[in-house]
């Protein structure tokens, strides 16, 4: 089921914001993980058993990690220097052990339903290779939905609890729904423990205002959704299964659809996820920033799934370059390749495993992997040449914080991002390069190739507006303009008006029904 | 003002205004405000202009994939419309034909026979039955009719005539084609009262309006039995009403004719069908051809437009998909 199905918005919601507000406040948590469950149990039925597992092992770990930090505290009152670093040792010994065994157990879940059959395939093809007449089973199992959602989310709370960022929660029926609320359960964005706890388990009460400011933001989702991305389905869908009897236009205009389609469906998805929260009174921080008013691919990577960029940093990039062998490296470099290109190699070799490790996440395939290592490259690539960039500017006399120069930077920094989703959407690594082969080479349009593409002039007149108004709102949003806010200081009679528009909107530009196919919630998969 | 109300308010400005924005999406005004929202957005025949059709095609999904009412009109100058939901039963066939009848004048009327054996109890139907609240909200059905509204008038031209377009084929099995020859009977197959009352009744409307009614059982390998045959040979003597049984009388290639391995035909299967029947019509002299009748000029650029626009594209596949 996707947030943004009509049974989802105008069903589910509904009947979930009026429950809730009739609910005691004090268990309304509870009911919120009814309705979590609910949903896993509606979608995945009986593989709900793995969330339980994961949402047990977390609860149990995490609270023996604060156990043993009490009784490592209680120890240490009553110790003598010597003793205290023999106690300090022995307990971060036991702790470590401790979460490296959760990790180990839930991570286990998500190698064996997303990369198992990816490593079987490999390992036949490598035996195959050596003549070693043996192959691994291929089993098709279908992955609980949502999983490398809501297991990353248990992880980043039990990291957090063995670094003493929080307290582990001693009800574990609140460390079930922040594991499993339904909003996020599906396509996150991945939440933090110390951020969102306080709103979740409040049960706040469900005032005109939120109803009114989630809807509104729930509205400019389906609008993104069905407006944007469901239009331009058909026209991806048509270039990348054909991409051969194309030209190279057709296929950048293929490639740039596919990623406005990605973009406009993810963070529609987010801005569902977001408004009903914000209709419940729980609080989740933005997953999208205007990813494409970005300089540079890095800075693309802190405002495009925020949430997903800000785990890996957190929990796997800090970790490795901070390090001791890392930090060790980085010494010595300083030294021979100073300060500059020094710290630049233990930084990139955490960025290579932390986007080793974001294009596996994204899928078990080539692929993913070869458009996790396109942003490795050129994010290195980045790093290398920035000074370079700059002395060259400087000595041009280029102002690099001028307009011009900053929608040329736009520019390539789209062009790159264009490039790396050929790679995520591609069925195989060899479409992907005959695609960017084609871009690069093959500039002859044939006629009535546009037409053919399946989308006809009307369609791309509703393109033109819809992704003008998310331009505008975007712009807006840059500049730190709360649009809500200034639509609730108009008159009821232009609110109402405006909301009107929206929704009308939506229902004459959206693109279902006959002649249109909508998109699959993509994230959904992962 | 209660926050409650508010929201109560709002819904209500918005279902009226649903409504009233819908009217500039429908076709033909006239015939809304005659058989009002719900009658003008499920039944498509009412789009066209009164009095201009003489056959009606009813039934379901085997009317609107095996005969186009636009290549009759090409070749012999009738004019005829396919009056056909999916799945469509003999109680919505007998509303379709009330208001068809309403509406146009028909001189024929031909009613595809796999209705009768349609369950219309099933849950599937009561699923079906529940989905057409849609038809409540025509700016939701109608809603894509904007670009018709810039596009000018022969945007609103309907050049299929209630016929669906499918070149793509999907061969049916082997398997099945033979027991298909091999006159299979299915032994299960009864009609349902309700179905025979509504037979009954559009038998009398058809007299009442002195309307010839013909039985049509188009090509269908799924569809269609020996069993099936008999039955339906049973009641056209009974009722002394002509019946065609395509299935019989047409040789169908089920490898090339078909969309969906042999329940529907596609394009190609349905040229068969639709010149079957127009040369029926010609030869029994109940309708008369309309070529060259300036009333009827929509009709010629319906069929440029059906040539121009149906034609096999990768779009079409996906639909398929």
């Amino acid at each position: 089921m996707s947030y943004l199905s009509i049974y989802y918005l105008f069903l589910v919601i509904p009947a979930v914001v009026i429950i809730y507000s009739i609910v005691p406040k004090k268990f309304r948590y509870i009911f919120l993980l009814l309705v979590s469950f609910a949903l896993f149990f509606y979608i995945s039925k009986k593989l709900i058993v793995i969330l339980f597992i994961t949402i047990l092992t977390t609860y149990i770990s995490a609270l023996f990690i604060n156990k043993l930090e009490e009784k490592k505290e209680l120890l240490l009152n009553n110790a003598n220097s010597e003793e205290k670093k023999e106690i300090k040792n022995k307990f971060k010994f036991k702790k470590k052990l401790l979460l490296i065994i959760y990790i180990l157990i839930n991570v286990s879940f998500l190698v064996a339903y997303k990369y198992l059959n990816f490593f079987s395939i490999n390992t036949n093809l490598l035996l195959k290779l050596l003549h070693i007449d043996y192959s691994f089973k291929i089993i098709r199992i279908v992955a609980p939905i949502g999983i490398s959602f809501w297991l990353l989310t248990a992880l980043s709370y039990v990291i957090d609890v063995y670094n003493g960022k929080v307290e582990a929660e001693k009800n574990p029926l609140k460390v079930a729904l922040y594991i499993s609320y339904f909003a996020t359960l599906i396509e996150g964005p991945f939440t933090r423990y110390a951020d969102i706890k306080d709103s979740m388990f409040a049960g706040n009460n469900v005032t005109y205002d939120n109803l009114c400011r989630g809807y509104q933001r729930i509205m400019f989702g389906l609008f993104k959704k069905m407006v944007i991305a469901d239009r331009l389905n058909i026209l991806v869908k048509i270039v990348f299964d054909n991409y051969i009897e194309f030209s190279g236009f057709s296929s950048l205009l293929g490639t740039i659809a596919y990623t406005v389609m990605l973009y406009m469906e993810f963070s529609g998805t987010m801005d569902v996820v977001i408004g009903s929260s914000e209709i419940l009174g729980i609080n989740i921080k933005e997953n999208f920033r205007q990813p494409f008013f970005s300089k540079n691919i890095s800075e693309f990577w802190t405002r495009w799934h925020i949430s997903l960029g800000a785990w890996f940093r957190d929990y796997i990039f800090y970790p490795i370059s901070l390090s001791k062998p890392m930090k060790k490296l980085t010494i010595s470099a300083r030294k021979k390749l100073g300060n500059h290109f020094g710290p630049l190699i233990s930084g990139s070799i955490a960025l290579f495993v932390v986007w080793f490790l974001n294009g596996l996440w994204h899928g078990a395939g080539y692929t993913f992997l070869a458009f996790g290592l396109f942003h490795f490259l050129m994010i290195l690539l980045g790093n290398i040449f920035t000074p370079l960039i700059i002395k060259i500017c400087n000595k041009l006399n280029i102002n690099r914080e001028n307009i011009i120069y900053r929608v040329f930077q736009s520019i390539k920094m789209a062009f790159l991002v264009f490039i790396g989703e050929i790679f995520f959407r591609a069925d195989t690594m060899q479409i992907a390069l005959g695609m960017i082969k084609k871009i690069f080479t093959d500039w002859s349009i044939r006629t009535g190739e546009i037409s053919s593409l399946g989308l006809d002039i009307y369609d791309y007149i509703a393109l033109l507006i819809g992704i003008t108004f998310v331009f505008v709102i975007s712009i807006f949003k840059e500049k730190n303009i709360d649009v809500r806010n200034e639509i609730s200081k108009k008159p009821v009679a232009v609110r109402w008006a405006l909301y009107y528009i929206l929704i009308f909107s939506i229902f004459l530009l959206g693109a279902f029904g006959h002649g249109y196919v909508p998109v699959d919630p993509m994230y959904a998969d992962f | 003002m209660k926050w409650y109300f508010k929201i109560i308010i709002f819904f209500i400005i918005l279902a009226i205004l649903v409504e009233l924005l819908a009217i500039p999406l429908f076709p033909n005004k006239k015939n809304l405000f005659k058989y009002g929202f719900f009658n003008s957005t499920m039944f498509e025949l009412l789009n066209e202009e009164e009095n201009t059709i003489d056959t009606l095609m009813v039934g379901d999904s085997l009317i609107y994939s095996s005969i186009s009412p636009t290549l009759i009109y090409d070749k012999y100058g009738f004019t005829s419309y396919d009056c056909s939901l999916s799945s469509q039963t003999m109680k919505e066939s007998y509303q379709y034909l009330t208001l068809g009848i309403k509406s146009q004048n028909p001189k024929v009327v031909f009613l595809e026979t796999n209705m009768f054996f349609r369950d219309p109890d099933s849950n599937k139907r009561k699923i079906k039955d529940i989905k057409k609240v849609k038809y409540m909200l025509p700016f939701y059905v109608l809603h894509n009719n904007w670009k018709k509204i810039l596009g000018g008038s022969d945007a609103w031209i309907d050049y299929n005539k209630g016929f669906r377009y499918i070149a793509k084929f999907n061969p049916a099995k082997k398997s099945d084609i033979e027991s298909y020859r091999k006159d299979r009977r299915d032994d299960k197959t009864i009609i349902k009262d309700e179905n025979m009352y509504y037979l009954k009744k559009i038998i009398e409307l058809c007299d009442e309006h002195n309307i010839k009614l013909i039985l049509i059982s188009n090509p269908s390998i799924k569809a269609w039995s020996m069993k099936k045959h008999e039955i339906v040979s049973k009641i056209a003597k009974d009722y002394n009403l002509e019946w065609l049984d395509l299935n019989t009388l047409l040789d169908i290639d089920w490898v090339n004719d078909t969309k969906d391995k042999g329940e529907h035909l596609n394009h190609r299967g349905a040229e068969i069908s639709t010149y079957y029947v127009g040369e029926y019509l010609l030869k029994s002299n109940l309708v008369v051809s309309h070529k060259n009748d300036p009333k009827y000029q929509k009709w010629d650029r319906a069929v440029e437009l059906y040539k121009e626009n149906n034609k096999e594209t990768k779009k079409e596949k996906i639909l398929i998909k």
